[in-house]
């Protein structure tokens, strides 16, 4: 049987595949080396009068590392926040989302729920100043949230806090606070949405 | 120019001379064929020592056996009365072809060519004075390789033979395992200096004659030089050559090859080769042991689901680790994404090319095994696997995970039982890795999808070789692609082999 495609056509039509897929990040994610990657575990939101910044904290080894990135929306914050580091913080692992005083709520947690990379089974607390509070976590660690849940603490995911906001207009949400230089769990806040 | 060289000339046609030696059936021009061979014998031996009765006898040395020559040939010939009390030659020639001689087989030969190539089989060939007729006796040499234990497919409750380099050894073992004189076996000469016996077995009234045809064409029209190793007979006789793929099942085991031939499939033997090739070659021959028939069948079924599962592991685990772990670290949990970073945090090389270069050095070892010598080959590997790898692994050339992931892939492929799929299996391992580092999960699934369109592409003797898990447009699907039936309810001979009688059992 005479053969259509000939061999050097297979060799020429695999490189363009091989290019096109190079190029192909669209709608696949980058890659980057684990070694130049910082995995978030908890991220914290703040606003204040210039717009919206964002604090990701992540283990770099026997360190914690600790970014900060502003912009004008949540969206512009959490942009920047890949670029604002020596490492990239792969916002993949988050598991607590820490949120300051005068955070939109729901505009967070929709954000955080529709985000390809975070998960919506992350938990989400209350912070008056979420970038301080992270701050002080660089020293005590991050572990610190694991033994908070093992003692007991109550917490809601980002998935159920938004449900009940949209379903029933309310929710409560655990707060946390530094005392005794631990942050510990503090009261709940209440949120209703009108 | 083409991107592989210069554009290849037209080959003019290449006929075989026949008959590939002329003229007439002398004593001369057969001493003349063997010119500067010096294991070539010529003699004159006197019938019952009578001087006036002289008759030529000739033999290649070497492929005799000299006590059989002497005895059953030479000794009648000087010694029986019958032989010097006959009037004419062509009255002794008669007697000599008739039970002079104690020979077992006694062929009258006609041309130069049975003569030459009964020489050169060991035979041994007498000729009269004015008779352009020899007669040749059989006293072929015995002397090859006894049959041993099967070392390349052991079997703990299977039969402890194995094929040896004799086509008639191995076609004896074949026969006495199958009784029955419908067991076929049809001879053809492949090779135009080796000349080599190749022989095609299978059963009258069960194997489907489209395909014992099929598979003598194939063999009859190979025309090369010699056919002195396995990849000869291969690459002559399958469907495609441009696939890494096997697409001829061979064994080593003659109770192996017994069960292809009975379940409808045309066994092939060839001489100097220890093994037996079956066809059509589906990939679960490739993916099935010996041990599956001998095993509960429970157990068996177990052993073939870790088989198949041992294939996807070790053709796509490198892919999916350097997948995970530079495009989707969300698939790995954690503390162990954390650990690879950690241990990843000092090696100055891409995950990519860590992978590449240990399954080149997993390659490289394996290969070294396999060239030296056993006590050595185990050294080398034990070397490589254990001082060379936790070393590298120390000196930060390779992440441990990498080093983990590859000997798990490399192990898991050991489990495949045909080391042909093996090496194919390996082979594409690269390609997926490497587009693995391009395109992530992406770039794994799309590497997927070409091999298998690839493999659905393929075809054995007119067989899907992706059978009994796709099936020939209009023809039903086998089931039971990967479990094993208990074998009393194994009732029929698989479809596709497309046998005279599918019923194996009552």
């Amino acid at each position: 049987m005479k053969k259509i495609v000939s061999r050097e056509t297979y060799v020429l039509i695999t490189a363009a595949c091989l290019l096109l897929l190079s190029g192909c990040t669209s709608g696949n994610a980058a890659g980057r080396e684990p070694e130049d990657t910082v995995l978030a575990q908890i991220i914290g939101v703040d606003v204040d009068g210039q717009g919206v910044s964002v604090t990701a904290a992540g283990q770099d080894g026997e360190e914690t590392a600790l970014v900060t990135a502003s912009g004008g929306t949540l969206e512009e914050a959490f942009k920047a926040l890949s670029t604002a580091g020596d490492k990239y913080f792969s916002l993949t692992n988050v598991t607590h989302v820490l949120m300051g005083d005068g955070v939109d709520v729901v505009n967070l947690l929709r954000y955080v729920l529709e985000d390809p990379d975070m998960s919506y089974m992350a938990k989400v607390w209350t912070a008056g100043y979420a970038g301080g509070v992270m701050e002080e976590l660089k020293e005590e660690g991050l572990e610190r949230f694991q033994t908070l849940e093992r003692g007991g603490a109550e917490t809601v995911t980002v998935k159920t806090a938004l449900a009940e906001l949209l379903e029933i207009n309310k929710t409560v949400i655990p707060s946390l606070s530094m005392g005794n230089a631990k942050l510990e769990v503090v009261g709940r806040l209440y949120f209703e949405v009108r | 120019m083409g991107i592989f060289g210069a554009k290849k000339e037209e080959i003019p046609p290449h006929p075989r001379r026949e008959p590939r030696f002329d003229g007439p059936l002398t004593p001369d021009r057969v001493a003349d064929i063997f010119t500067d061979c010096v294991d070539f014998s010529r003699r004159t031996v006197w019938l019952n020592n009578d001087p006036d009765k002289p008759v030529e006898l000739m033999c290649v040395q070497g492929q005799v056996r000299a006590e059989r020559a002497s005895d059953y040939l030479l000794r009648p010939m000087a010694q029986n009365g019958a032989l010097g009390s006959a009037g004419s030659p062509d009255e002794a020639y008669s007697l000599m072809k008739d039970g002079g001689i104690y020979a077992l087989t006694v062929m009258e030969r006609t041309t130069l060519d049975e003569v030459v190539f009964d020489l050169i089989d060991g035979w041994a060939a007498v000729f009269f004075p004015g008779k352009e007729t020899a007669l040749s006796y059989s006293v072929a040499t015995e002397e090859k390789r006894s049959v041993s234990d099967p070392e390349n497919e052991p079997d703990v409750k299977g039969a402890r033979d194995s094929f040896v380099e004799s086509v008639r050894t191995n076609t004896s073992l074949v026969r006495r395992r199958f009784r029955a004189p419908e067991l076929k076996i049809r001879e053809y000469k492949v090779g135009r200096r080796s000349v080599t016996p190749v022989d095609i077995l299978y059963i009258e009234g069960l194997t489907d004659p489209a395909l014992v045809e099929e598979a003598a064409r194939r063999v009859d029209r190979i025309d090369i030089d010699a056919l002195l190793t396995t990849g000869n007979l291969e690459e002559y006789i399958v469907d495609e050559v441009e696939t890494a793929f096997p697409l001829v099942a061979y064994t080593q085991r003659p109770d192996r090859f017994c069960s292809g031939l009975a379940e409808g499939r045309v066994g092939i033997i060839a001489d100097g080769i220890p093994m037996g090739y079956l066809v059509p070659g589906t990939i679960d021959r490739f993916l099935s042991a010996g041990q599956d028939k001998t095993s509960n069948w429970m157990v068996a079924s177990a052993l073939k689901v870790m088989r198949w599962l041992c294939v996807l592991v070790t053709l796509f685990l490198p892919a999916l680790y350097i997948s995970a772990v530079v495009f989707q670290p969300e698939m790995i949990p954690l503390r162990l994404a954390q650990s690879i970073i950690d241990a990843k945090a000092n090696v100055p090389f891409s995950t990519l090319t860590e992978v590449l270069v240990m399954l080149v050095a997993f390659e490289v070892l394996q290969e070294a095994g396999v060239r030296l010598p056993a006590s050595i080959g185990q050294t080398v590997s034990i070397l490589g696997g254990l001082v060379v790898g936790s070393a590298a692994v120390e000196a930060r050339i390779v992440s441990p995970a990498v080093l983990v992931v590859v000997a798990i892939a490399g192990i898991a492929g050991y489990t495949i039982p045909s080391q042909d799929f093996s090496g194919a299996v390996r082979l594409c391992r690269f390609g997926l890795a490497v587009l693995a580092g391009i395109a992530g999960l992406t770039g794994t699934v799309l590497g997927g999808i070409f091999l298998v369109i690839r493999l659905a592409s393929l075809e054995t003797f007119g067989v899907p070789y992706l059978t009994p898990f796709a099936s020939a447009p209009g023809e039903q699907k086998e089931g039971h692609a990967v479990l094993r039936q208990p074998l009393t309810k194994t009732k029929l001979r698989p479809s596709y082999l497309r046998t005279r009688n599918r019923r194996n059992q009552g």
